[in-house]
């Protein structure tokens, strides 16, 4: 646990702060350090008047200097030394840090009380006394040493007592939490994690007696220095091998560790695995009780199931072992016990770590592949409740990084999942239950989107009332909103919404942050924390010279999408009377021309300034709308609105050709001169970006923001507020800047319901192993192999039936069906569940963690 | 292209797989839980393991799902390759049962062949496992079959044919780890499962994993039980199945030595359910013309399949209507052998215990019906099906290849004709039903009796049937597998049924492969044809050919009935249906529970 928190989160006896605590505190601590100063200075002081009475001559000086040095004593160093202890018992009583809870704090007591003592004894005079009854022993010697020091009787001794007490103030600086951790400081940070020995990538290393130290090239070591704070990973197992940094951890206990975790999760269909990883694991534990380890048992069990399994379990789970076997077999024999070491195992895959939101990817598939539409759901529903509306217009990061298509094509994820959602939730198989809150603790949620449903539905779980607050007049955000009905209907995202609604969660509709209401109001409502997430409701315009964005005809895409919106709601889309220019290469720019294309009278066009690859659309979506009759002029760019008697007749073009690559390799676009020219039409959208919504908070509420008023966040979704949290498009954090994707701002969400729950149930952050897990794995790419995926029967993916284009004219009915049965079952049947263990072995035990 | 397996080469067309190859050329490569009749390759056992050798180096695979490629060279019995094929059946053997003695497929299990073909030597992982196989779940809840966990081998076959063949998708792969198997989903158990008692996954297991369930004890107390009087009678596809239980080729028609084993194990009364079958047919018969006549809902389906019926009641309760009311042969046998036979041969009621032979595992379900009980009392007791009754033969030390056949001679319901024969095959019901429809309509009978669109394997089948001069021609349908069952049912849900009558068997081939049928290894009804055509060739052979046309069914409808469709013939020999569709649901929270999942 960070120290910070721990300051920070001084509150009565640890339990959480609340604000008339806080000036207690805050006074309480200016006290010790008027107490401390007073007391170091004066014996600093004390030093000096030593100095003089000691190399003085003039005997007039030498009394005042003693008389100096007996009125400091008195009046500045043992009043300063009494309140230090007085407060310092007054923290170590009353809040969580304890007496010997944490080293610095003991030493500070133990240096404290020292001093106490013995210039207690000495100022009164007992002290000489006691060196007097001492002499016939010949014990007073050490007495005399401390005398000479506490007085101080000459510049040593005193030396030593002033650098003792000038230590206190240093170690106050530094709060080592423990010794450990102190003579890392003194020595310059945190020690530079160092390979002692390992095999990565099938290449084994042994530092301990080369001369020339080697590690795993591509490999930054400095990864594993703190898996939590001040907590370094002293050993790394992965399907690449193992890397052992602290050759003091038992190799043999981290291997039965390790297997443990591969054990549990072995799904139990293919033998070599199911029974392989039990017996393994139990040879393991065998071998530790015992202390015999039988190599070519271990050898042979392990080879088996490496070679033989059917899935990325039974195949990378048994490599650490492997390897171990292999290439260092003394050191597996070398007994030892772990001590107090924590360990973690994540089990996960490139899809996996490709989705913001570490949904478990291929155990859903397997449920489906199980025939288990309800689990497979569910396991969804454990990340967001958004199951259907994600199944059908994800920007789905996982089929990019599906190592299906280094065979064929990556599984159609987002399909399956949208099949799960309609065969489970569409169909009642999974009903939302209503349930009671079990806490007291009000959380108000602002914006009703993805992003503020899901955090509700995490906080309604956790048992805490929840209530959004809603600008709009239903819940949806951007996706209801934003998201034509042919792509999302809005069937399912009622039956999602729902799902919030039978849980608890209240929606209070047409309250706008900013407009109806503060933060302030939502804690003078007794709200405990507020959790914001009200996106990046307004839509760009182009920014061309001269442009009228009051032209009724000139419209940015959001403001578009809404009121295409409200038409289809009302029965009454909306007509755009000619040619329609839809500026833009992103997603929103495809929900507008297919949209447009529904309700124009004329041709859409699209135009884009980069090339098709370049546009960060989905591509699907670019075929969609092409057979929809949009036409795309790709390296084209917008200069100027043509407009004539108030209306607009056309948009003033260019085309662009690509620059050369620049430092990092990236192309820009730059105009072609006498390329000029009008694209005739009546109506532009502007679909190119949004933008946060400034009105939303004052800059007096105390919640930071960017330049372009996104709320600041750090990795636990706090804002600059004690209480208020924010996620999603509206903020500016690690993990995002600005508007970015549904599937991020719901994997927020995720996290930032965890963050407000520790919050208010224990005050304190919370550290999460699952994602430093993650971080650990982008900043080594400790996932990326690079190998190909030999012998695997090519199978096509299965295309999603969609309504042809003919029929989608005119008309916004969903246009892509769900799977049958019989196609989820081939689909699923193609993932190779390329799960992978990994595990750390760290110093201490990580928070959170049962041993 | 080329490629070499053990030294020679061969060649292969793009996208065969190494086991495909070498089987067609002879090279043999132990598998267990690849089904080929179901293209089923799940993969799971990895016992087919080879060695290959290509341009990324030396490696083992599965043969099942490697694609050969050009310059491979594999290795298929290497010292190596056998070691690790050994040490695989030795992993699958450690969670699995290890009372090969008191399993029901002792001798005849696939496993066990498997121990053989690698030439296993020892077992040395079981009773190392926790937790141990015998803690997986026995679910014997259901009426006809077992599901027997502490057996499964995870080849998942079961799960396909259900979904493939029946499109019924009741089973499910639950649990993980140890604790893998086959479950029913989010059913509580497989009585209140989606489950229909077909049995085909019964046929595909290679274990006994799946199994019918054994009543031959049942049987046996009856038959040692002095006070009780044993009325024995098997299906029409019996005949030619039981031979295949005794080493018989397909297709063996073994009626007398049937009937002779049965008089030797002790059976007071040895009947034909053929004849009952004849008497469904002027049943159901009599329906169908007075639907038509009535311009009542049509189409109508046949109602003598319990799969089907099944079927209906849990996954498409709106059909009941259309489907028709007479009972099976089965259920019209046990109506009136607890109320014609007792009459006509002065026996005590009470004291008679009806046990029927059949090809099918549903059937027990059907006996058990509370719809074909009078007062309580079932009107079959007890059904075996042919495993079951090879079984009973073979402890009661009677060979079916040495006995003499005996011929029926009850003089009330053992006679038969060929139409009844023919209701074991796909097709056999509905043209027995023509040619007793078309007689009562024309007043003779049909010139073809043997009617060739209605014959043939195909899973769905139509034909225009003439009815006679005046009477015009309707269309029927004949359908197998139930997955082709609800395509005709929904056609007829949504009124665009262009037929009048629709034959459903739920097995595919009919009843001749019900799922109480032999065993065959890695097959999957090989002798499907064969059954057929031994079923139609019998026909061919006997005397009379048209249901109407046998005695003892005229003297039924004579002395005890009156005429078909009569009130007591309708109380007797018609049942009603119940909608039994309740899909499980549950609340999300609820749900979670059953997450097998580690992470977080």
């Amino acid at each position: 646990m960070s120290h910070s928190s721990i300051v920070r989160t001084y509150g009565t006896r640890g339990k959480g702060r609340s604000s008339p605590d806080h000036i207690i505190i805050k006074g309480m601590k200016a006290l010790h350090l008027l107490a401390a100063t007073a007391w170091a200075g004066g014996a600093m002081s004390m030093q000096a008047l030593s100095f003089i009475r000691l190399s003085s001559e003039d005997p007039v000086r030498v009394a005042q200097a003693g008389y100096c040095l007996y009125f400091v004593d008195t009046w500045i160093v043992m009043p300063g030394l009494g309140l230090c202890i007085l407060t310092g018992l007054f923290y170590s009583l009353c809040t969580a840090i304890g007496f010997f809870k944490f080293f610095w704090i003991a030493y500070k007591w133990v240096i404290t009380l020292a001093a106490a003592f013995w210039g207690t004894l000495f100022w009164s005079g007992l002290g000489d006394r006691l060196i007097e009854w001492l002499v016939p022993h010949g014990l007073d010697w050490p007495l005399r040493f401390v005398r000479a020091c506490i007085l101080p009787e000459n510049m040593y001794e005193g030396g030593l007592q002033v650098l003792l007490i000038l230590s206190m103030c240093l170690i106050s600086v530094y709060r080592p939490l423990s010794l450990r951790k102190f003579t890392n400081t003194l020595s310059g940070g945190q020690r530079m994690p160092q390979l002692a020995y390992g095999v990565w990538d099938g290449i084994a290393y042994d530092n301990r007696k080369a001369r020339v130290q080697a590690s795993p090239p591509g490999l930054d070591l400095n990864i594993f220095a703190h898996f939590n704070e001040g907590n370094a990973a002293g050993m790394f197992m992965s399907d690449r091998g193992f890397l052992v940094l602290d050759a003091k951890i038992p190799l043999l206990w981290a291997m039965w560790r390790h297997f443990h975790r591969v054990a549990a999760e072995s799904c139990g269909k293919c033998s070599p695995c199911r029974t392989g990883a039990p017996l393994l694991r139990d040879a393991l534990e065998a071998a530790l009780r015992t202390g015999k380890v039988d190599l070519t048992a271990l050898r042979e069990l392990a080879s088996q199931m490496a070679q033989t399994s059917l899935c990325g379990v039974g195949k990378t789970g048994p490599q650490p072992l492997l390897q171990a076997l292999a290439h260092f077999p003394d050191d597996l024999q070398r007994p030892g016990t772990p001590g107090k070491h924590g360990f973690y195992s994540a089990v996960t895959s490139p899809c996996i770590e490709a989705c913001p939101g570490i949904v478990n990817i291929p155990r859903y598939i397997d449920y489906i592949k199980d025939g288990h539409d309800d689990l497979a759901a569910n396991t969804v529903l454990r990340h967001y409740p958004l199951v259907g509306s994600c199944g059908r217009v994800c920007v789905r990061t996982c089929e990019s990084a599906c190592r299906r298509g280094k065979v064929d094509e990556p599984i159609s994820i987002r399909n399956l999942k949208r099949y799960a959602a309609d065969k489970a939730i569409a169909s009642g198989l999974l009903k939302p239950q209503d349930s009671a809150p079990g806490r007291e603790e009000r959380v108000a949620v602002v914006g009703a989107g993805p992003v503020g449903i899901s955090c509700a539905y995490h906080l309604l779980e956790r048992g805490y009332q929840v209530d959004l607050y809603e600008a709009k007049s239903q819940a949806g955000g951007m996706i209801r909103y934003g998201i034509p009905v042919y792509r999302l209907p809005k069937q399912t995202l009622q039956e999602e919404t729902d799902i919030v609604s039978a849980m608890g969660g209240k929606f209070f509709f047409n309250q706008k942050l900013g407009r109806d209401f503060r933060v302030d109001d939502l804690f003078g409502r007794g709200y405990s924390a507020v959790f914001i997430s009200g996106g990046c409701p307004q839509g760009s315009y182009l920014g061309m010279d001269g442009e009228d964005t009051s032209l009724a005809e000139y419209e940015n895409g959001i403001d578009f999408l809404e009121r295409v919106y409200d038409g289809v709601e009302a029965g009454a889309p909306p007509v755009l009377e000619g040619d329609v220019v839809v500026v833009g290469g992103g997603n929103v720019a495809m929900d507008c021309c297919r949209a447009a294309a529904r309700i124009a009278t004329g041709t859409v066009h699209l135009i884009y300034r980069r090339t098709e690859a370049d546009a960060p659309a989905d591509h699907e979506e670019i075929a969609a709308a092409r057979a929809e009759g949009v036409e795309f002029h790709f390296l084209c760019g917008q200069n100027a609105l043509v407009v004539e008697d108030g209306k607009i007749v056309g948009l003033r073009v260019q085309d662009m050709e690509r620059t050369e690559p620049d430092a990092s390799g990236r192309r820009g676009v730059r105009p072609i001169p006498g390329t000029e020219r009008v694209l005739p039409c009546s109506h532009v959208i502007a679909a190119i970006g949004q933008k946060a919504d400034k009105a939303m908070l004052g800059d007096d509420e105390g919640i930071a923001r960017d330049r372009k008023n996104c709320i600041i966040i750090n990795a636990a979704h706090e804002t600059s507020r004690p209480g208020v949290f924010a996620g999603g498009d509206c903020t500016s954090g690690p993990r995002a800047t600005g508007p970015t994707t549904m599937i991020m701002g719901m994997g927020q969400a995720y996290f930032a319901a965890r963050s407000i729950d520790r919050y208010l149930s224990t005050g304190q952050m919370p550290f999460d192993s699952r994602w430093r897990m993650s971080e650990l794995i982008a900043a080594g790419k400790l996932l990326d192999d690079g190998k190909p995926v030999p012998g695997k029967e090519r199978r096509a993916r299965a295309p999603l039936r969609e309504l042809e284009p003919a029929q989608r004219q005119g008309n916004f009915c969903e246009v892509e069906q769900t799977m049958s049965q019989e196609e989820a079952w081939a689909e699923a049947a193609r993932c190779m569940r390329c799960y992978r263990v990994l595990s750390v072995v760290t110093d201490a035990p990580i928070p959170g963690q049962v041993a | 292209m080329k490629a070499s397996i053990n030294g020679k080469e061969y060649s292969f067309e793009e996208g065969e797989s190494i086991l495909h190859v070498a089987r067609r050329n002879g090279i043999f490569i132990p598998s267990l839980c690849r089904f080929e009749p179901l293209r089923h390759k799940p993969a799971t056992c990895r016992v087919c393991l080879t060695e290959v050798t290509d341009a990324l180096g030396t490696r083992i695979v599965t043969a099942c799902d490697t694609p050969m490629t050009e310059g491979m060279q594999v290795d298929t019995f290497s010292r190596h390759v056998r070691d690790m094929q050994r040490m695989q059946v030795e992993m699958i053997f450690a969670d699995h049962d290890q009372e090969c003695v008191s399993c029901a497929r002792h001798g005849d299990c696939e496993l066990q062949d498997l121990g053989e073909a690698v030439g296993l030597v020892r077992n040395r992982f079981t009773h190392r496992l926790r937790p141990a196989a015998g803690e997986r779940p026995v679910d014997d809840s259901a009426t006809g079959m077992t599901r027997d966990m502490t057996k499964c081998i995870r080849c998942l076959r079961c799960v396909e044919v259900c979904r493939q063949i029946q499109g019924v998708a009741a089973l499910t792969v639950d649990g993980k780890g140890l604790e893998a198997c086959i479950g029913v989903g989010m059913s509580a158990d497989h009585r209140s499962s989606a489950c229909i008692q077909c049995g085909q996954c019964t046929l595909v297991c290679p274990t006994g994993a799946l199994a019918e369930r054994d009543q031959n004890d049942t049987v046996l107390d009856y038959l040692a039980d002095p006070e009780l009087i044993t009325v024995f009678s098997f299906a029409p596809s019996v005949r030619v199945l039981l031979g295949e239980e005794f080493g018989f080729t397909p297709g063996v028609n073994v009626e007398g030595k049937i009937v002779a084993a049965l008089r030797r194990i002790g059976a007071d009364v040895v009947l034909d359910t053929d004849f009952a079958a004849d008497v469904v047919i002027m049943e159901e018969g009599t329906e169908l013309l007075e639907k038509i006549r009535s311009g009542a809902r049509l189409p109508m389906f046949t109602s003598c399949c319990p799969g089907w019926v099944n079927y209906a009641e849990k996954h498409c309760p709106a059909i009941l209507p259309y489907v028709s009311s007479t009972r099976s042969p089965q259920g019209v046998l046990g109506a009136l052998c607890k109320t014609y036979l007792p009459k006509v041969m002065d026996l005590d009621t009470t004291r008679i215990r009806t046990i029927s032979i059949m090809p099918c595992i549903a059937k027990k379900d059907e006996a058990a019906r509370p719809e074909l009980a009078q007062y309580g009392v079932p009107d079959v007791d007890v059904v075996i099906t042919v495993r079951e009754f090879a079984r009973l033969l073979r402890r009661m030390g009677v060979d079916l290849a040495s006995i003499e056949p005996e011929p029926f001679d009850n003089p009330f319901m053992s006679a038969s004709t060929g139409a009844a024969v023919i209701f074991g095959s796909t097709g056999g019901v509905m043209e027995a039903a023509v040619r007793t429809v078309y007689a009562v309509l024309n007043g003779k009978e049909m010139e073809r009796i043997e009617s060739e669109p209605l014959r043939g394997m195909e899973g769905v089948r139509e034909a225009d049937v003439d009815l006679g001069e005046g009477n015009g021609s309707i269309k029927v349908a004949i359908c197998h597998g139930l997955r082709n069952a609800r395509i005709l049912a929904e056609q007829a849900l949504r009124g665009e049924s262009p037929y009048t009558f629709i034959e459903v068997m739920a097995c595919p081939g009919g009843c001749v492969d019900g799922g109480g049928t032999s065993r065959i290894k890695r097959d999957y009804h090989p002798g499907a044809y064969l059954r057929q055509q031994a079923l139609y060739a019998l026909d061919r052979s006997m005397p009379r050919r048209q249901s109407h046309n046998n005695p003892q069914v005229k003297k039924l409808y004579a002395d005890f009935l009156g005429a078909p469709n009569s009130e007591k013939a309708h109380h007797l020999l018609h049942t009603g249906y119940a909608d039994r569709s309740a899909q499980p649901s549950e609340s999300i929270q609820a749900n979670k529970r059953r997450l097998t999942l580690t992470d977080e």
